[in-house]
């Protein structure tokens, strides 16, 4: 044997040698310690694993993860997948909920893996996993196997005449051997039971289309409010006085009439009540008057037709006070409108005297009021000869007052109460005459 | 004859465990990956699934301006189609979905059918395969057209999306939903 034929034979016989070592260490180490050397198939964990690399990884129970390890788990579809815990929780029976992803991803994946165990990744080896990966290419295995083959041959073959051993059945032993050593792996590897895997570093990418739809066409016609009851400006000194009597339920009610025309149909009436009363604020809350005008507007209750009514009120609740009501219909398609009037309930004053003041031609009055406390103010009316005067105004709390100058002329005093801007009925008269003597007379 | 280290038989038993060993990887690998092909693959490059024209931004957001628009409440739809792309370096395949969402009351009145490989007929889609269901709720909406790969000779997808306004839906005229489709892409590995 030359000397380059020896370092050949060496070469060969160490290499199958190491190889065959550590294939076997490996196989141990699996199943000795759990430890599984996983191949990185692409590049979403890189730079922490790039393409290629070699894991090595160890099988944990879950309750060992923790959120930044990396570990590679069984997906849905079987394959395997290594990435970065970025959540876990736990699940109903024992094992554990892990949100895993790529470190390159936008992303975590899609699927939430429940595992019991995971192979943690320890480390890594650059590269490494492209040697693993051409091994278990058909070249790789012939490759394998040829050295294997190659290294039975040197190792065995007689190195000088050796009697007693046929040459025919230690080549048939060696056949049979590599065959049999082939068999067990593969019956290993098929089995499951090699801790070897490649695994799917896998990654994902997202992208996102957005628009904006607008609803068109319809009904764009308002309904149309009508008909209030008590009407705007209207005033008694009961509410029964006051009341839509239409309601249906009774009297009490307040009432409006709702039509829409633009197709899509009234849906909803809602009134908003607020009263004013000696300079106090109360609204009306559906069951009660409270104080400010906070309260949202009530939803009044169909009664036939186009009519719609008010629940709950009544003459215990409708005391004394200018009352603002605000309606508010809206369609089924949206659009919506507004009707406010005005209301009172208030006593009507009562002219008890009306005295001529000589001299300077004025007549002084004076009245009763049976309202609680004070109307906001009270306004005389008065005129003759069909022409009107300008209304006098005297404050909420006087219960008399002077008219202007009026000579030579024959009218009526009337006299109203004011309470939010609306007038209670006219008073009764108090008639007056003369032209430098003055007359003043109640009927 | 005298040799450095033993006769070398040790060894040459030892090397009968790299059969052992390639054995084991490449059945498993053939087991676990559950395609003919033998051994693993490692592969470069990256991923990336682009909209329309847009060339491998990460992540993509694309202005749909062709869907934006207005749809009758009397009952309407439109359709326009929507290139997905497997615009990824290196010979990569992915699976993707789709996830929609539609805002405000006008967004749980519209419904979604998304056609693979369909056309615009008018305001509907034709032809082509449904993805997911037909005539969907479009806030919540999900799908799946399958995979895509770069080094196919059309390596992506037409989909005709129709997005339809029921009549009767008791939307307000004037009422705007924002919609998303959610393109997701998971690297698929043979």
């Amino acid at each position: 044997m030359t000397r380059t034929q020896r370092i050949a034979r060496e070469l060969v016989l160490w290499t199958g040698g190491a190889l065959g070592a550590l294939c076997l260490l490996a196989l141990l180490a699996g199943w000795l310690l759990n430890v599984t050397p996983l191949v990185f198939q692409s590049g979403s964990m890189s730079p922490s694993y790039d393409a290629g690399a070699l894991g090595i990884a160890r099988k944990v129970p879950a309750s060992e993860l923790r959120v930044g390890d990396v570990v590679s788990v069984e997906s849905a579809q079987g394959g395997r997948v290594t990435h970065r815990v970025v959540a876990i929780s736990g699940a109903e029976d024992g094992r554990a909920l892990l949100r895993l992803q790529g470190d390159t991803n936008p992303a975590p994946d899609t699927e939430t893996y429940a595992v019991r165990t995971a192979d943690r990744v320890a480390f890594g080896v650059p590269k490494a996993g492209y040697v693993l990966s051409a091994a278990s290419t058909p070249v790789g295995l012939l490759l394998g196997g040829l050295l294997v083959v190659g290294s039975i041959f040197l190792g065995f073959r007689p190195q000088g005449p050796r009697p007693g051993a046929p040459a025919g059945r230690r080549h048939a032993a060696i056949a049979v051997g590599a065959v049999s050593a082939l068999t067990i792996g593969g019956a290993i590897g098929a089995s499951g039971l090699a801790p070897f895997s490649p695994t799917g570093a896998l990654w994902s990418d997202s992208a996102t289309a957005n628009a904006t739809i607008t609803a068109t066409g319809g009904d764009t016609t308002p309904p149309v409010l009508s008909n209030p009851l008590p009407a705007d400006g209207a005033s008694a000194t009961t509410w029964g006085g006051l009341d839509c009597a239409d309601s249906g339920a009774g009297f009490g009610q307040i009432c409006v009439n709702a039509t829409d025309t633009g197709g899509s149909g009234v849906s909803t009436v809602t009134v908003k009540l607020v009263r004013t009363n000696n300079g106090v604020l109360t609204c009306w809350n559906g069951t009660a008057f409270i104080a400010g005008n906070g309260c949202s507007a009530q939803t009044m209750l169909l009664v036939s037709g186009s009519q719609y009514r008010t629940n709950n009120l009544s003459a215990v609740l409708m005391t004394q006070g200018g009352y603002t009501a605000t309606f508010t219909a809206t369609d089924v398609a949206g659009n919506s409108a507004t009707l406010t009037t005005a209301f009172a309930v208030q006593p009507t004053p009562v002219i008890t005297a009306c005295v001529p003041i000589n001299g300077n031609n004025p007549y002084n009055l004076t009245w009763t009021w049976a309202g609680a406390g004070n109307p906001d103010s009270f306004k005389l009316y008065y005129g003759g000869g069909g022409s009107l005067r300008t209304p006098t105004t005297f404050a909420g709390n006087v219960r008399n007052g002077q008219t202007q100058s009026i000579n030579n002329e024959a009218g009526t005093f009337r006299l109203v109460a004011v309470i939010g801007g609306v007038e209670s009925a006219l008073s009764n008269p108090a008639n007056y005459s003369g032209n430098g003597n003055k007359n003043c007379a109640i009927p | 004859m005298p040799s450095w280290f033993g006769r070398g038989r040790t060894r040459a038993l030892l090397s009968a465990g790299l059969l052992v060993g390639v054995g084991a990887v490449g059945t498993s690998a053939y087991w676990s990956a559950g395609t003919q092909a033998t051994g693993t693959t490692v592969q470069s490059g990256t991923i990336h699934i682009d909209l329309a024209t847009n060339n491998r931004v990460k992540p993509e957001t694309y202005a749909w301006t062709a869907l934006t628009g207005s749809l009758a409440v009397a009952g309407e739809s439109q359709a326009k189609v929507l290139r997905v792309r497997n615009n990824s370096i290196g010979g990569l395949t992915f699976g993707y979905t789709i996830a929609a969402t539609a805002s405000g009351t006008l967004g749980g009145a519209l419904k979604v059918t998304v056609r693979n490989g369909g056309t615009v007929s008018g305001t509907t889609c034709t032809g082509g395969t449904v993805v997911g269901t037909a005539n969907a709720d479009l806030n919540g909406y999900n799908g799946a057209p399958g995979q895509l790969s770069s080094s196919a000779a059309t390596p992506y997808h037409d989909l005709c999306v129709q997005v339809s306004l029921p009549a009767g839906s008791g939307v307000t005229s004037g009422a705007t939903s924002n919609i998303a489709f959610t393109f997701s892409a998971t690297q698929v590995v043979s």
